[in-house]
């Protein structure tokens, strides 16, 4: 029997993935910054739970930032910019819900085929986590490309960097404080100065539509 | 004690930061910044001594870390960040000067500078590679607020799809440094491994192959995109061509280097794998690439400052072609011709950016007759095209010729001379542009009250001289200074 942190933790990375993916299927923004908070929700959990089964007590303070900064600040900054802004309420797609379901999975299956091999390490007892952080990032990079909403850009990176931050919980236990701090710095500053441009672009074009953005071409 | 000036490099342009942020005047303002401009320099230069004196040295336990391939980097940095804060004094600080900024957006303008050049530096000292990581990202931050300083709709773009773009490879970076510390734990046991370079270079040979191949696709996606290696160059000339013109120096000429400086500490750990040739690979398949599609945009260019972005893409990919052929004379010229085109570069923008104001255009089919109509901008635009197309005596042409040389003594004949036809397109592209731009008849008639300024013409001046001077002699602490950060990549 696999011991019960264990287990919370297959579920808590699940979360994780699964998030991920609905996150593609959304056509309302609040929706989609809901499911990006449960998501780090799910991560700072992971973090919690490596921090206590494999004592690597670092990672208790990434569970904190994540909450602080993932789960509470970001999606705060981008429900603001949404009402603030006037963003209008739907995600505006390249793909299709239905194509954008598929591609999902299929970066779950490439993910699982690329990063599988290298996985099994000994010294690491959570490297199984990594192929589903690959395929986080890479759902969060097609969230990214696929949409047309500067909002749904800024989230698409955001899920980006969950995954990221998923992998460097599961593969380092952390990567020390001042890198966390940084990291977790970083992500504030780039939502703030996202809002600065969203800000910007509202003045500039009245709406805040990415795909208006094609007079550099060559 | 010695002075640390590993610390004191990063603090002259944070307290700069600060302090203009309370200029109350225009002049206060501009004071400021030429004292930051001159002692960052000045620090700079401390700290290059004290490296050819004392070799390597680390401040705060091993955070900060130099030795001669970070002391390039802050040279580097420190020349153009000169150049581009001289010219800044007269192309937006100046009252009637090109772009004159009204006072609080000059001061912001100038803090946001300041806190640029301050995230470079970092990335020079950095020994952790998580740090430095954290200190690239910084720059994208800082610098996009700097391309979309003028609140145009083409700078808004630019400045979105800048920051998008790069903050989206640099995601795929920092994964691929977590693979490589996923290495080191596998190689030295997670007690012992930490993510300081110094650390993963003393053991690089006992990293797993396998998981480093993974980890370096992630890294030159990621760091490439930064570096503007094709194909995910497309938000370069974007961004360089939007920006205001000294910031298009300071990105051009600094901050391409500073992701190219990432993924030279990576390549410094890898090459230390015993057959292990995937980064010489990586390499030569980026930078081909680059310097092609480049060449191909350089002769279809309509736009002088995106026909200078686009010569940036080729020279990036030029440097990462050189550094393919490895060994110490390939890094050597590598290296050589990044600290030549980073003078160039930065000269021919600050350059461009006056011919522009002159010619009330950046649209090269409208600028004609520069020689003719204003002769004193027309030479010194012959002179900076001569040097960036790479004409003897000029530096850059002494570094190519350095690194196509290297390349067909190892043996690498294909690879070279599919360099050298890519750099004769190039090469030719340049020349015709700049033939149309300096003969011909003008178009309309030129701004002549349009003055330089004392500052700016001081800033062009000194990378000028740096670009012609390298190819006229290297002086001795500077071919010990290249010698050196060679080593430090070539093992």
């Amino acid at each position: 029997m696999t011991p019960l942190p264990v287990q919370a933790l297959d579920i808590a990375a699940a979360v994780v993935l699964v998030t991920a993916w609905v996150s593609l299927l959304h056509r309302r923004i609040e929706a989609l910054v809901d499911t990006y908070a449960i998501q780090s929700a799910a991560v700072a959990l992971t973090a919690g739970l490596v921090a206590y089964e494999y004592r690597a007590p670092d990672l208790y303070l990434l569970a904190g930032l994540t909450v602080a900064v993932n789960v509470v600040a970001l999606p705060g900054l981008l429900r603001r910019v949404v009402r603030v802004l006037g963003v209008p309420r739907m995600v505006n797609m390249y793909a299709s819900v239905r194509e954008s379901a598929l591609i999902g999975l299929a970066l779950l299956l490439l993910s699982v085929w690329v990063v599988g091999p290298i996985a099994p390490f000994a010294e690491i007892p959570s490297a199984g986590l990594l192929p589903i952080a690959v395929a986080v990032v890479l759902i969060g990079f097609f969230l990214l490309v696929s949409r047309r909403k500067a909002v749904t850009q800024v989230v698409g990176l955001l899920v980006m960097n969950n995954g990221v931050f998923l992998a460097g919980i599961a593969l380092t236990y952390g990567l020390g404080l001042l890198v966390e701090l940084g990291l977790a710095a970083n992500l504030l500053v780039l939502a703030i100065v996202a809002r600065i441009f969203l800000q910007r672009m509202k003045e500039s074009f009245d709406h805040v539509d990415a795909d208006a953005l094609r007079a550099l071409e060559g | 004690m010695p002075i640390p000036w590993l610390l004191v490099v990063l603090i002259v342009p944070v307290a700069g930061a600060g302090v203009v942020a309370v200029a109350r005047s225009r002049r206060q303002a501009n004071a400021v910044a030429a004292a930051v401009a001159v002692s960052a320099a000045l620090a700079v230069a401390g700290l290059l001594q004290s490296l050819l004196l004392r070799g390597p040295q680390s401040y705060a336990g091993n955070f900060l870390y130099a030795d001669d391939l970070s002391g390039l980097l802050l040279l580097v940095v420190g020349l153009v960040g000169l150049a581009s804060l001289l010219y800044s004094l007269d192309y937006l600080g100046r009252p009637g000067g090109a772009h004159e900024l009204p006072l609080p957006r000059l001061r912001r303008y100038y803090a946001l500078v300041f806190l640029f050049l301050f995230s470079m530096y970092l990335v020079a000292e950095a020994n952790n590679l998580g740090v430095l990581w954290i200190a690239l990202e910084g720059t994208t931050l800082v610098s996009a607020l700097l391309v979309g300083y003028y609140h145009t709709r083409r700078a808004q773009e630019a400045s979105w799809k800048y920051l998008i773009l790069c903050s989206v490879g640099l995601a795929f970076a920092l994964f691929g440094t977590l693979l490589l510390y996923v290495a080191a734990v596998h190689a030295f046991g997670s007690g012992n491994a930490d993510l300081n370079w110094t650390r993963l270079v003393a053991s690089g040979a006992e990293l797993d192959p396998g998981v480093v191949r993974v980890a370096l696709v992630f890294l030159f996606v990621g760091y490439g995109t930064k570096a503007g290696l094709a194909p995910l160059h497309t938000w370069l000339p974007d961004a360089h061509s939007e920006a205001p013109t000294p910031v298009s120096a300071l990105l051009s000429g600094a901050l391409l280097n500073c992701a190219m400086y990432a993924l030279l500490r990576i390549d410094a750990i890898t090459v230390r794998i015993p057959d292990f040739t995937w980064t010489q690979w990586l390499f030569l398949l980026l930078g081909l690439l680059s310097v092609f599609l480049a060449a191909l945009f350089l002769v279809v260019q309509r736009d002088l400052k995106r026909l200078l972005a686009y010569s940036s893409v080729e020279n990036m990919g030029i440097i990462a072609v050189g550094l393919s052929f490895g060994g110490a004379a390939g890094i050597f010229a590598s290296l050589y011709h990044l600290l030549n085109h980073a003078a160039t570069k930065s000269a021919m923008f600050l350059i461009g950016g006056h011919v522009a104001v002159v010619a009330r255009t950046k649209s090269l089919p409208e600028i004609q007759g520069a020689l003719v109509a204003a002769p004193g901008t027309g030479l010194l635009l012959l002179f900076g095209g001569l040097a960036l197309a790479g004409v003897p005596p000029f530096s850059m042409f002494s570094s190519e010729f350095l690194i196509l040389s290297a390349g067909f003594a190892r043996g690498d004949s294909v690879a070279a001379g599919l360099l050298l036809l890519g750099l004769l397109v190039a090469f030719g592209a340049l020349l015709w542009h700049l033939s149309r731009m300096l003969l011909g008849d003008p178009h309309q008639p030129y701004d002549r009250s349009a003055r330089l300024g004392v500052a700016a013409s001081l800033g062009i001046g000194i990378v000028l001289a740096v670009a012609l001077g390298l190819g006229l002699l290297l002086p001795d602490p500077l071919s010990q200074l290249l010698h050196g950060a060679a080593r430090v990549v070539s093992g």
